[in-house]
């Protein structure tokens, strides 16, 4: 029987679910692989469990936690799907800031409306137990096709624990290093087949970093380019990475 | 081995008309600010007076990806080996990288015989070059002594106007006869040997490889391993990037229908973290020094002791590509010497 | 074309029979087409695949002597191994190999044998338990030291069980975790050796085999009975890929281990850092 899948979002840009919307062709195999229950509750007929469910966007009200909880329950493979999920990604800068000057700026006159009422932004794992990870801010669409074939097969889906600059130096790139640029890539999870190194942009680590990652080589390599530690903390703060890797 | 001459210009003609008999032909282009080994599409793409190339030559004999095995998904009995295409000449070889296509002929054919890269290999024309440019770091003279010759075709040395050209083997005879090259005057030979003695490396090893095995030999309890490896990022670039590793991953994908598939394998590389981990864990290389002493050691000591031929073919491309700047095996050598 | 055919082209097996050993441990039978034998060694492994999910190297469990099929125990740590489990009788897989070095049997003629096997480790060993059984005459003493976590990690029950019976095998065993209805040792392996009398190193090959960790203090013990690294033979695991010495996952120091190894005579690696 085929796996029954939803796709639920919260806090995010939908960039990744667009990713998805864009497999065009390959979103027919997908289709006949999986049986799509529900996409972002558009589709009616909610079906009360799923086996995979992909959760997409951070979690940044009190009341997204009591819903994700919900799904969490009703769900026997849970998948967090894009940085915000992941890492709690670019949403996740305002917990650097004061929260309220974050929802001043955001909602302006509107801000201390209930519905707008905001918490520290969390990664879906900060709320409930998540099966695997599909980084990326967006997602990699091959990377999901993997993930969805290997669950179809039954397979536990690997995502890539080593450095982006594997796939940057598989692809033969130049190293922005040596064109006198920074990157990222040493200590960031690669899965992205390196796209922003390709296109001569400095890796941000958008897929979070790798499990075990040399911050302070990092920082001294950055540090040499006569970085300041604060550009190089804006550097790590685009996505608010794992925040300690800037301390 | 034999003496010839060819003018650049008649050698561009010989690429041209190469390229139009719809043969693959690769050799060194430039990229952005550096260099790489492509497909020519035509003869002026092809730049002879480089530094170094980003990935060496041997990804056309063992390539990043390559599928081994194809198959039924689940059907034991479908599986169907696939050999691959490799290019029919590839001009441009550097004498390190050409040793270093020995190794890896050596390694390739020596006990179990992996058809994949024979194949592939056999399949093509070797025209190597003797460098033009300097390279920071470069240190092949001190390392390669004649390994190169066991697997180049033939070897361009550039004499101004011409190239003269050492004929190593049939292939290249066959080769230098369709460049219409002509024996060469009296005294090429020594023209040849002058000109490649002029060409020095900027950095060498302090040791010649049979005295470099020796001097690693006790030096696997070093403290430099460790505070080297401070800085490490276990980035791979270090590996990848070298052309004499040869080390690969082996994976299954299947086609979306999940209905057939193939095994795959690709490059792999021992400075990643979980290159020795096993299930439970349990890494038995775990620090990120113990990677670096085994990559030195690979490089240094065991690959001369197993096969006789230089392990490191000294073509820099490590020191270039580390980001950290610690993977120079010159640098390395000369710290554990202190 | 190269005429040598593919080094990773499997060949087809059934399995046979199957059946759980423990939670996570799973006996096989498996049967080469057209009833052929592997033509292994004891010692050596092979790698088992599913087309399109994975190879991996797994030990023979069986004695050369069984012919027209081989045995395996295969547990259940990740995705190959998950799928075999998933596998039913008649399922068919590849097999590549056998693959590596072997115990040195034949050498061993007239000496006095120990196994000393941890865990999983007793899958390879019994192959050449097996074989010393067949041609028991061949041997002096038989010693059979096994040491398991706890019961429910005990392997081959009924030929543990059988062997503690035979007369003329010295059989010891231990669990490292006790349990009420155990009526055995309880302790690490290492604790066994002190109930072996009469011990006589020179004439003894001791044969180890068992997770990481176990080695080390193994072969300590060893030592303490006089045994020299030449009389010891462990069989040592490493991550493979290719089995064919060319993917350079398995290496120890210079050595590969699919290749020159798994099964070492301890002397041979003993300058190797790495090795234990
Ligand atoms: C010579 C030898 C004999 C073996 N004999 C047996 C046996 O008799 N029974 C048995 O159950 N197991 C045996 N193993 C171990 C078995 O090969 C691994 O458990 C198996 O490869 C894991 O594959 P997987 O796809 O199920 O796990 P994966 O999903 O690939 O990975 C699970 C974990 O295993 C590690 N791993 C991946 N590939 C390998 C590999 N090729 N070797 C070791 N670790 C790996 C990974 O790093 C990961 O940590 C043996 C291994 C060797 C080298
Ligand atoms: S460009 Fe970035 S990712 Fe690529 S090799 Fe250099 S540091 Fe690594
Ligand atoms: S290169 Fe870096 S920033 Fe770009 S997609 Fe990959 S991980 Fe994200
Ligand atoms: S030595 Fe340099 S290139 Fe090699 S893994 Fe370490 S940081 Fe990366
Ligand atoms: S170790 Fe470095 S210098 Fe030596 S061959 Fe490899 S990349 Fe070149
Ligand atoms: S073991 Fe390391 S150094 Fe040796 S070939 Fe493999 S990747 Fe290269
Ligand atoms: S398993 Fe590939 S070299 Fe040993």
């Amino acid at each position: 029987m085929k796996p029954k899948v939803a796709f639920f979002d919260f806090a995010c840009c939908e960039g990744c679910q667009l990713q998805i919307a864009n497999l065009e062709e390959e979103i027919l195999g997908v289709v006949a692989l999986v049986d799509l229950v529900e996409f972002r509750e558009v589709l009616t007929g909610h079906a009360p469990e799923y086996d995979i469910t992909f959760i997409e966007g951070s979690i940044t009200r009190p009341e997204d936690e009591e819903r994700l909880k919900d799904i969490r329950k009703r769900s026997k493979i849970l998948i967090a799907f894009g940085a915000c999920a992941t890492t709690g990604g670019v949403n996740k800068i305002k917990n650097l800031r004061n929260l309220e000057t974050v929802r001043k700026e955001v909602y302006q006159d509107d801000w201390n409306k209930p519905h707008l009422n905001t918490a520290p932004t969390k990664a879906v794992d900060e709320v409930v137990k998540v099966d695997y990870y599909l980084h990326g801010c967006p997602i990699n669409r091959n990377e999901f096709l993997s993930v969805v074939k290997d669950l179809a097969m039954g397979k536990v889906p690997r995502i890539p624990d080593y450095p982006v600059c594997v796939e940057c130096k598989l692809r033969e790139n130049e190293c922005l290093y040596d064109l006198g640029k920074t990157c990222l890539g040493p200590i960031a999870r690669a899965g992205c087949a390196a796209i922003c190194p390709s296109n001569k942009s400095g890796c941000e680590a958008c897929r979070g970093t790798v499990p075990n990652p040399n911050k302070n080589a990092m920082h001294e390599v950055l540090a040499k380019r006569n970085l300041t530690v604060e550009a190089i903390i804006q550097e790590f703060t685009m996505f608010a990475v794992n925040p300690e890797v800037s301390k | 081995m034999d003496f010839m001459q060819i003018s650049k210009k008649d050698f561009q003609k010989f690429v041209e008309n190469l390229i139009q008999s719809k043969e693959e032909v690769v050799g060194v282009v430039k990229k952005g600010k550096h260099f790489a080994y492509d497909i020519l599409e035509k003869s002026e793409q092809l730049c002879l007076d480089y530094t170094e190339t980003i990935l060496p030559p041997k990804k056309y004999f063992l390539p990043v990806e390559e599928t081994l095995l194809k198959y039924k998904t689940g059907v034991a009995s479908s599986y169907e080996a696939t050999y691959g295409k490799s290019p029919k000449v590839i001009i441009g070889i550097h004498p390190g990288d050409m040793a270093a296509i020995a190794l890896l002929d050596k390694s390739f054919s020596e006990g179990e015989k992996d058809s994949h890269y024979l194949n592939k290999r056999a399949n093509s024309t070797l025209i190597g070059i003797y460098p033009t440019q300097s390279f920071p770091h470069r240190f092949s003279n001190s390392m390669i002594e004649k390994d190169a010759y066991k697997a180049a075709d033939c070897f361009l040395v550039d004499l101004g106007n011409d190239y003269g050209i050492e004929v190593v083997t049939e292939k290249g005879k066959k080769i230098a006869s369709a460049m219409k090259a002509v024996a060469g005057e009296k005294g090429l030979n020594e023209k040849i040997a002058q000109a490649k003695a002029k060409i020095k490396d900027e950095v060498s090893m302090p040791f010649s490889r049979r005295e470099l095995s020796e001097f690693l030999h006790n030096k696997e309890t070093h403290a430099e391993w460790k505070k080297r490896a401070e800085k490490c990022f276990s980035c791979g670039s270090c590996v990848l990037v070298c052309p004499t590793c040869y080390c690969f991953d082996v994976k299954d994908t299947v086609a979306l229908s999940l209905q057939e598939g193939e095994r795959k394998r690709m490059w792999d590389g021992c400075m990643l973290e979980k290159f020795a981990n096993v299930a439970g864990n349990h890494n038995f290389r775990k620090l990120a020094g113990d990677r670096l002493k085994h990559r030195i050691f690979r490089k240094g000591k065991y690959i001369i002791d197993k096969f006789g031929m230089a392990g490191c073919v000294g073509c820099g491309r490590c020191s270039q590509a580390c980001v950290a700047n610690i993977a120079s095996p010159v640098d390395i050598v000369q710290e554990l010497k202190k | 074309m190269y005429p040598e055919k593919s080094i990773y082209l499997p060949q087809v097996a059934t399995i046979t029979k199957a059946n759980m050993m423990t939670k996570v441990d799973r006996y096989f039978e498996f049967e080469l087409e057209g009833g052929k034998d592997l033509g292994h060694k004891p010692g050596q492994f092979a790698e088992i695949s599913i087309p399109g999910i994975g190879e991996a190297p797994i030990s023979i469990s069986s004695s050369p002597n069984l012919k027209g099929k081989f045995e395996m125990v295969i547990r259940n740590v990740g995705v190959v191994t998950n799928a075999l489990h998933n596998l039913s009788v008649g399922s068919t897989v590849g097999v590549r190999g056998p693959y590596g070095t072997h115990f040195p049997m034949e050498k061993l003629k007239g000496r006095d044998l120990v196994f000393v096997s941890g865990g999983i480790g007793l899958v390879p060993m019994r192959s050449a338990i097996h074989y010393a059984l067949e041609n028991r005459k061949d041997y002096g003493r038989i010693m059979i030291l096994f040491g398991a976590r706890d019961i429910t990690q005990r392997l081959f029950v009924d030929e543990l069980a059988a062997w503690s019976k035979q007369s003329d095998i010295e059989f010891l065993e231990t669990v490292d975790v006790g349990n009420p209805d155990w009526k055995g040792n309880v302790g690490v392996i290492t604790t066994l050796f002190s109930k072996i009398k009469d011990f006589h190193a020179a004439n003894t090959t001791a044969f180890v085999v068992g997770p990481p960790v176990m080695y080390k203090f193994v072969i300590v013990e060893l030592f303490k009975m006089d045994m020299s690294k030449s009389n010891i033979i462990v069989s040592l695991e490493r991550h493979m890929k290719c089995g064919v010495g060319k993917c350079g996952h398995c290496q120890i120091n210079r050595v590969y281990v699919c290749q020159e190894g798994p099964v070492f005579a301890l002397d041979a690696i003993s300058e190797l850092r790495e090795a234990i």
